[in-house]
């Protein structure tokens, strides 16, 4: 195999499908187990049966949307990398600001070309990130749901508020990194126009949502805003020169 | 010794869903590795401490504590099935706890309860699988585009890319806890454009405007304001 790096090298898609391909045998290995075990406990096949379809027919609009989310970084990170990323544990939002994060901190940033030692050291930021998520299953789960820890008790209402804090956290950083060009440079300037489009778009989404009760498409809204102000991106590039 | 084997109680459904989950668990853990493994051993690119520390400080601190709290959260929802495979697979609060919750209440039963465990395992596995699958399908229909994402026409969309994913999540964020919301990512808008500079230590920032954020929710939540 030729070892010139790419960040579509056959070899990439060949690790990415290995983990995917665990991932899916995981699900049929626990489906099958727990399929067998509800007819053990009474539940008939019809009714398990709906719920099964029920939950693929619900699980379709979400996934569409985590494809599209592929999509938008195929061109600064490749296809296999997002794929595995997307597929195992991550989501787009973390997984493009952790890839951002590295890149900067190598002194490049998405969508310039890498190096191999670059994208590995983004592979390995993005894949150390969601660390913890896998490590603290196997410990606490057991605990948890036996009752034995009184840890899992917290106040419900104070948890969601941490969580979108830090994510508001987040969003500061990113909006105020966007925004930081915007009177240095023609780029500068581009990012934060795109900035300002995909907050617009999110905006009519969430009117369209709200007047037309197009409940769908609160999945796709922000795929949506970023694809159309990632095309915005180009025209704007063209118009500033 | 065959009498102490004989005596044994067999496990339980419940106790074999541990065991086995935490089998699982171990096999993906390796497999997520796999990938950065596979790429610094085959290119011969291993990234040097000092490059990994620098791209690591500003998420790690950020996405572990967002973890924590999501295990403690979504765990008592999903059972223990549907824990060790909806954590693999992600998506946790727009995806997994939905489809579980959802399954739940139209078999009607509680979390809590085998008969509850096996329903969230069954809901979580077939959206699980479903949502790999279509992802696959996406790649697979990408796949023959790939050499198109690198016209330079199309670059300046993926050097956007970054500002296109936070110009939607600012308003989502802001909508959701606008007295929050409003004064840090303000606060961060500011600072980033008197002082441009702050864009090349901003993985720096990252962790100071989520501890800022969590203050003020805190004070906020005290006083009954949010």
């Amino acid at each position: 195999m030729d070892k010139t790096f790419s960040i579509n090298h056959p070899l990439l898609f060949i690790l990415a499908g290995i983990c995917v391909a665990v991932v899916i045998l995981q699900s049929v290995v626990f489906l099958v187990r727990a399929w067998k075990r509800a007819k053990a406990i009474g539940f008939t096949t019809e009714k398990l049966k709906g719920i099964a379809i029920t939950s693929a027919l619900f699980s379709i609009a979400p996934a569409i949307a985590i494809g599209i989310g592929v999509f938008t970084l195929v061109g600064s990170l490749g296809l296999p990398l997002p794929w595995v990323r997307l597929s195992v544990v991550g989501a787009l939002t973390y997984e493009l600001s952790a890839a951002e994060t590295a890149a900067a901190a190598l002194g490049t940033k998405l969508g310039q070309v890498f190096t191999a030692q670059q994208f590995s050291t983004i592979a390995w930021t993005m894949t150390v990130g969601i660390t913890p998520g896998v490590f603290l299953i196997p410990i606490l789960c057991k605990p948890i749901l036996s009752g034995v820890s009184k840890i899992g008790q917290t106040d419900k209402k104070w948890g969601e508020l941490f969580v979108n804090s830090i994510f508001i956290g987040l969003v500061a950083t990113f909006v105020g990194k966007s925004l930081s060009g915007t009177t240095v440079s023609t780029e500068g300037l581009v990012s934060s126009l795109v900035l300002a489009t995909s907050a617009v778009f999110m905006v009519i989404c969430g009117i369209l949502k709200k007047k037309l009760k197009w409940e769908w498409l609160s999945d796709y809204a922000l795929p949506i805003s970023m694809i159309l102000s990632m095309a915005c991106a180009i025209l704007y590039t063209n118009l500033l020169g | 010794m065959e009498n102490k084997v004989m005596n044994k109680a067999p496990l339980s459904y419940t106790d074999t869903v541990h065991r086995k989950g935490r089998i699982w668990f171990i096999v993906v853990y390796f497999f997520i590795y796999l990938f950065p493994i596979g790429v610094s051993i085959f290119f011969d690119a291993w990234p040097t401490w000092e490059m990994f520390f620098n791209a690591a400080i500003g998420v790690v601190p950020t996405y572990w504590a967002v973890s924590v709290v999501e295990t403690f959260s979504y765990l008592p929802m999903l059972g223990a099935g549907g824990s060790y495979l909806g954590f693999v697979t992600g998506n946790m609060a727009n995806l997994k706890v939905p489809v579980a919750l959802n399954a739940l209440d139209s078999a009607g039963v509680k979390q809590g309860t085998e008969e509850g465990d096996v329903i969230a395992t069954i809901a979580i596995a077939i959206s699980s699988i479903v949502t790999v699958l279509i992802i696959i399908l996406f790649v697979v229909l990408t796949a023959p585009l790939t050499p198109i994402f690198e016209n330079p026409v199309l670059q300046p969309a993926f050097e956007n890319v970054v500002p296109a994913l936070f110009g939607g999540l600012m308003i989502v964020f802001i909508a959701k806890c606008p007295k929050v919301g409003v004064p840090v990512v303000f606060l961060g808008a500011l600072l980033f454009i008197l002082i441009p500079s702050l864009s090349g230590i901003f993985p720096l920032l990252l962790p100071i405007f989520a501890v800022l954020a969590i203050v003020l929710a805190r004070i906020l939540y005290k006083k009954g304001k949010v």
